[in-house]
């Protein structure tokens, strides 16, 4: 998944494959997996279903909206980060019934709360040595 | 199945060793083990060492350091669990009766700072590892900022866990904190996590432990007074009830409700025909505080919920209901991975024989548990007078 920058030779690269990608509406969506037989939701997708295996799973875009159910802010740097503390942490509850981590990002980490609306959205994080942009996800309040 | 005892155990302080190798560490517990149990080295006949972040040829260096006895030497790793992995395997081996004479070892030498849980450029999780989501105290943070509100858990509650865990250390002499600290040192020291601060975390330790176990049969041919039954070995994989959020492989800890060790340990009480109000006292794997509170609640010593409450009312001291980390635990004695779940079975031996020293928990306990998780598994062991 990348894509020309309309001007230059650059490329716009993810951080890491599948996790998200352009949808017909020329947005970023997150992307899961549901399995056909025990309806159970995975992100990031996976080939077989976590609970019976079943490599009949159904690939689709998760909404693009979630409520907050945990946070913490993180306050020490871990080794590959590339993120500098103090930055907000939250355990997203999305309404297929499925949790993601992420950064929690444009807002007052003093705001953060239970149930507050977030929505994804993809940034761009680093640029690699190539100098093309490196973009990734996020979740921040929701407008 | 051949019943299995412990017949020596032994520690290295926990703490940091810049100048022993890994061998030098662990010939100090084994030392200790062998001459505990009174088992010569050349009588072992098989060992199981556990290190998380050891290098290949560590475990056969380790024992061969005693003497190049052809012996099947074992490495497991199994992240905070790799100790009592070793454990694991070397019960199941004298159990089985494949061997009679086994020794069990852990090590670890730490680096500094946090621990990445996995390498980008191997597990390919680059979002988890770059977008700083693999800091793992902020994954118990976030279970226990959302038992804040679900159940009313306090800042106060987890103060008193990790300050319980520094009332014991000093008494403690194989703990890596020998200082007391209160609950308001524990409340005013840094956040590292919201709401987890400093002295709420387990410092970074060099450790190692060892413990000889026997088959009770080849048991008193050395002499078995002191020696203590291991009643059963138990293990589990979080299933998808367990999982958390992605991305990552850090889905599925025992961080969001204990399920895993309440699973694991039902599954031990009904196949030892005991209940958590036989067992007087648990080493369990807390690193950060608050998770003694998940623990006490998934082992079934109190409704869930209701753990930190515990702690805070001191239901869990060497005097309480229920001892809980009497030697420190992860906060206060330390928590070099490998060395880990050896030395949480070389404390209960010790409570159980009688020899706890000024941490001996009151009326001659009969049972002991020993509580390990690693990233994404569990080993639980019960003891036996």
């Amino acid at each position: 998944m990348s894509e020309n920058v309309a001007g230059a030779e650059k490329m716009t690269i993810p951080l890491q494959e599948g996790l998200f990608e352009m949808g017909s509406d020329g947005k970023y969506h997150l992307v899961a997996s549901r399995c056909k037989s025990c309806k159970l939701t995975f992100f990031p997708k996976r080939k077989y279903c976590g609970k019976c295996g079943s490599a009949d799973v159904e690939v689709f875009n998760l909404s693009d909206r979630g409520k907050v159910y945990t946070f913490s802010q993180v306050d020490r740097k871990s080794v590959y980060t590339i993120i500098e503390p103090p930055y907000m942490e939250a355990d997203v509850e999305m309404p297929e019934d499925v949790h993601i981590y992420t950064i929690l990002d444009q807002c007052d980490l003093k705001s953060v709360d239970f149930g507050m609306n977030v929505e994804v959205y993809v940034d761009k994080v680093k640029q690699d040595e190539a100098g093309n942009d490196v973009i990734a996800f996020k979740f921040k309040p929701a407008a | 199945m051949n019943e299995v005892v412990v017949m020596g155990v032994g520690t290295l302080r926990f703490g940091r060793w810049p100048n022993k190798s890994v061998i030098e560490m662990a010939e100090v517990p084994i030392e200790i083990a062998l001459k505990d149990s009174g088992i010569p080295f050349k009588d072992i006949q098989a060992a199981y060492v556990g290190s998380e972040l050891g290098h290949f040829p560590d475990a056969r260096m380790i024992v061969q350091n005693f003497g190049w006895t052809g012996i099947p030497i074992s490495q497991m790793q199994q992240a905070c669990a790799s100790g009592s992995a070793a454990f694991r395997e070397a019960y199941f081996s004298v159990a089985s009766g494949r061997y009679d004479v086994v020794l069990v070892a852990g090590y670890e030498k730490m680096g500094k700072g946090l621990i990445p849980g996995g390498v980008p450029e191997q597990d390919k999780e680059y979002h988890l590892h770059y977008m700083g989501l693999d800091v793992t105290p902020a994954r118990i943070a976030m279970a226990i900022k959302r038992r804040m509100l679900t159940y009313g858990d306090t800042a106060e509650m987890l103060a008193a866990e990790a300050a319980q865990c520094f009332e014991y250390g000093p008494l403690n002499p194989y703990a890596h904190n020998q200082k007391k600290y209160t609950a308001a040192d524990v409340l005013a020291s840094p956040m590292i996590c919201s709401p987890i601060t400093l002295l709420m975390s387990c410092p970074i330790s060099d450790g190692a432990s060892a413990a000889i176990i026997c088959s009770r049969k080849k048991a008193k041919q050395y002499g078995d007074s002191r020696a203590i039954t291991v009643a059963g070995s138990f293990a589990g994989t979080p299933d998808y009830n367990d999982l958390m959020g992605g991305p990552g492989p850090h889905i599925g800890g025992d961080f969001k409700g204990g399920k895993l060790t309440a699973r694991v340990s039902k599954e031990a009480y009904e196949k030892i025909g005991i209940g958590p109000e036989d067992i007087k006292i648990v080493q369990c794997h807390a690193p950060f505080a608050g998770g003694g509170f998940i623990c006490i609640e998934a082992l079934g010593y109190c409704r869930e919920g209701e753990g930190g409450k515990w702690f805070l009312e001191g239901k869990t001291k060497i005097d309480g209901q229920v001892a809980v980390n009497t030697d420190g635990g992860l906060i206060a004695r330390g928590h070099p991975l490998g060395a880990t779940g050896v030395a949480e079975i070389g404390e209960l031996v010790r409570q159980l024989r009688g020899e706890g020293g000024a941490l001996q928990i009151p009326n001659k306990p009969k049972v002991a548990m020993a509580h390990n998780v690693g990233l994404g598994c569990l080993n639980l062991h019960i003891l036996k007078k």
